[in-house]
């Protein structure tokens, strides 16, 4: 676009240039040339009124009849006459920077501010010189000068658009391709390409398509796998949780080596219970299915909640934070945020709301070591949590892939930084609910109907 | 407690599941009764009469979970409790709309599901303190007015009793010891269902809806019990 812009703007500056130039000198040398045969007319009339015995020179002057605005003077016999009462009858070397030559092409002057063409004619016994006005030709050109810097200039920004749109529509389809790919990545499986346009580009739009279908089932497949295995699960889980929890009652009753027994298979059964939970919340978050509606919730209430239940939580709240959103799944996210920095973070130190323009900023820190700056994207995958740190905490590896999808679900981001303190910091930016009072779209949308 | 010699009823198609249930709640003092499935449970309640709690699962062989709910309230306001790997939106309000006055998904503990049954049996046995609240509320007149009697644990439209699941009695009375004041959802779910700000909203929105079609005039315009937008319920003495 640039570019074309620049071309464009080189374009007219040559144009006007070599135009302006050009018509300048032919002008100018039709005016001189006129100038000269007009002077050569005069010159001779003067001369021969001159030529009559008893003429004076003023009188000999008057019975020329110049052009209007052209001034003549005469040097006869050591004396200035003036045709022009106005101008003082003095020699032209006062309004000439050198004196013209002598029957010579004519050369340009100003006289009270008046541009003329000057032009010296030998007679016998003196000189006379004519002064012919190029007023009309300076302004002729001016206007030619205005014109031409217009148009030059209009031909730079016609340049100019005609790149922006020449490479919009080059471009076109390729931003759109990039665009389609880049909301593909951003979880939106559904986004595939418009089929019209270019019949170039159609074959490459339509295997385009075809990789994101098959892509899309893949991945589908794959959820769907997760959510009926984990869906199976629950029923034995039932048996389990239900049997244990059963046994761990009258784990007193027993003999000490079956009651630590007990005791492993009730934490790995949480563990377990934990991660079947956090897999299938997961998939079901993935999926787009949601326990509850979209509805206005504060940020700030949510927070004190998840908070209420832990050892000296810190909530630095700056307004209500309200925002749209499925409450159970902000819960989730903001506890496994609270649960994480609680498991590899040496604790919560502080939860900030803040809020902007148009989002709502919730930050948690822990007191840990930090998070590498490598690492910072790939906490938030599914068993990211590396295998060393698995063993010695209770995390399952989920948690943060949960909190990335439950934020991502709600509209927001989710990124992880270093705290002032050292310490890891998680940032959730939510867009900010600007519904009216109460949220009567939500409201609404959640009236029964019968 | 009140819960010794609780008569409960578990509707469960899985052996293993239905026999740990009913180990673990035994061992919670209740008495436990099983059916495999909704025809057995239906023919359970015929035979044995209405036990004082009902778990019902929504995926059995056969009569399904929702049926055997509907089949049940046909006849009974017995608490019932679904219990289910399900948890997809549509099967929650499905099976509350069916009758179920709470959900549990599994796996879950069972303290879990205790506490949900003392909420459930405490809304059977206590529906409003008698000596507070008055004998009869009035709260729609004119013809055939809509008439509470806390107390007695009745609602007449004129002189025809409604019937009202002990959930849905427990609603009306919540919303009618503050006519006119709104009460949120989270309010109304901890006051009811004894849930918190955790707790799930729909089951407040389904009950309300189920609640209007027994008692609302029209129940496409309700008159009584009134959406306050984005704020929660209210009711209205007219």
């Amino acid at each position: 676009m640039l570019s074309f812009a620049a071309g464009a703007a080189i374009v007219s500056l040559v144009l006007t240039v070599s135009v302006f130039t050009i018509s300048r000198g032919y002008l100018l040398g039709q005016r001189e040339r006129s100038a000269q045969r007009l002077a050569d007319a005069d010159a001779d009339f003067v001369a021969s009124r001159l030529a009559v015995p008893g003429m004076t020179p003023a009188a000999a002057l008057s019975a020329v009849d110049p052009p209007a605005d052209t001034i003549l003077l005469l040097d006869w016999r050591g004396g200035w006459t003036s045709s022009d009462p106005a101008v003082p009858a003095r020699a032209p070397s006062e309004h000439l920077a050198e004196s013209p030559r002598e029957g010579a092409p004519t050369r340009p002057t100003t006289i009270r501010n008046q541009p003329y063409l000057v032009t010296a004619m030998p007679l016998d016994g003196g000189t006379l010189y004519e002064f012919a006005p190029i007023v009309e030709l300076r302004d002729t050109l001016r206007v030619l000068r205005t014109v031409l810097v217009i148009s030059g200039l209009a031909a730079t920004l016609g340049g100019a658009l005609l790149g922006l749109w020449a490479s919009g529509r080059v471009l076109r389809p390729l931003r759109s391709l990039a665009g389609t790919a880049a909301s593909i990545a951003g979880g939106n499986l559904d986004s595939r390409l418009p089929e019209q346009g270019d019949r170039d580009l159609r074959p490459i739009l339509s295997s385009f398509n075809t990789m994101v279908d098959s892509l899309q089932r893949r991945i589908e497949r794959e959820r769907r796998f997760v959510g009926d295995v984990t869906h199976e699960l629950r029923t034995p889980l039932t048996t389990l949780v239900t049997s244990v929890g059963l046994l761990g009652k009258h784990a007193e009753e027993m003999p000490e080596r079956p009651r630590t027994a007990l005791r492993l298979v009730e934490g790995e059964l949480a563990h377990l219970r934990g991660m079947v939970e956090d897999l299938l919340t997961l998939a079901r978050t993935e999926a787009g299915l949601h326990h509850d509606d979209e509805a206005p919730v504060s940020t700030r209430d949510l927070l004190a909640h998840v908070l209420g239940e832990r050892a000296a939580p810190v909530l630095d709240a700056d307004g209500d934070g309200r925002v749209r959103g499925h409450k159970l799944a902000l819960i989730r996210a903001f506890t496994n945020l609270v649960d994480n920095a609680e498991q590899h973070g040496g604790g919560v130190t502080g939860v900030e709301l803040s809020t902007s323009a148009d989002s709502v900023v919730v930050a948690v820190d822990d007191a840990g070591p930090g998070v590498p700056e490598g690492e910072r994207e790939r906490i938030f995958e599914r068993f990211a949590t590396g295998r060393a740190a698995r063993g010695s905490t209770s995390g399952n590896g989920l948690g943060l892939a949960l909190v990335a999808e439950a934020v991502r679900a709600n509209g927001g981001t989710v990124e992880c930084v270093t705290a002032p303190g050292g310490g890891a910091r998680f940032v959730v930016r939510l867009p900010r609910d600007h519904g009216e009072g109460d949220g009567a779209v939500a409201a609404s949308a959640a009236e029964p109907q019968t | 407690m009140g819960r010794v010699g609780t008569r409960m009823l578990i509707v469960e198609d899985d052996d293993r599941v239905r026999t740990s249930l009913r180990l673990a709640l035994e061992d919670e003092g209740y008495a436990v009764d099983e059916a495999a499935s909704g025809e057995a449970a239906v023919e359970a309640l015929a035979r044995h009469g209405e036990p004082d709690l009902m778990m019902v699962d929504l995926m059995l062989g056969g009569m399904d979970g929702f049926t055997c709910i509907r089949t049940v309230r046909l006849h009974s306001n017995v608490p019932i409790i679904v219990v289910s790997a399900k948890v997809d939106t549509h099967d929650v309000v499905a099976a509350l709309e069916a009758g179920a006055d709470d959900y549990v998904t599994k796996p879950f503990e069972i303290k879990e599901i205790t506490a949900r049954l003392r909420a459930l049996r405490r809304r059977a046995t206590v529906a409003a303190p008698a000596d507070t609240a008055p004998q009869e509320q009035v709260l729609q007149s004119g013809e055939r007015p809509l008439v509470l009697s806390a107390g007695a644990g009745t609602v007449r439209r004129g002189d025809e009793e409604i019937h009202l699941t002990l959930t849905e009695f427990r609603l009306l009375c919540e919303l009618a010891e503050n006519p006119g004041r709104v009460l949120s959802r989270t309010a109304l779910l901890d006051r009811v269902w004894d849930r918190g700000y955790f707790g799930d909203e729909r089951i407040v929105d389904v009950h309300v809806r189920r609640l209007r079609t027994k008692i609302e005039r029209d129940p496409s315009a309700p008159a009584v019990v009134i959406t306050v937008r984005g704020l929660g319920y209210r009711l209205d003495v007219a």
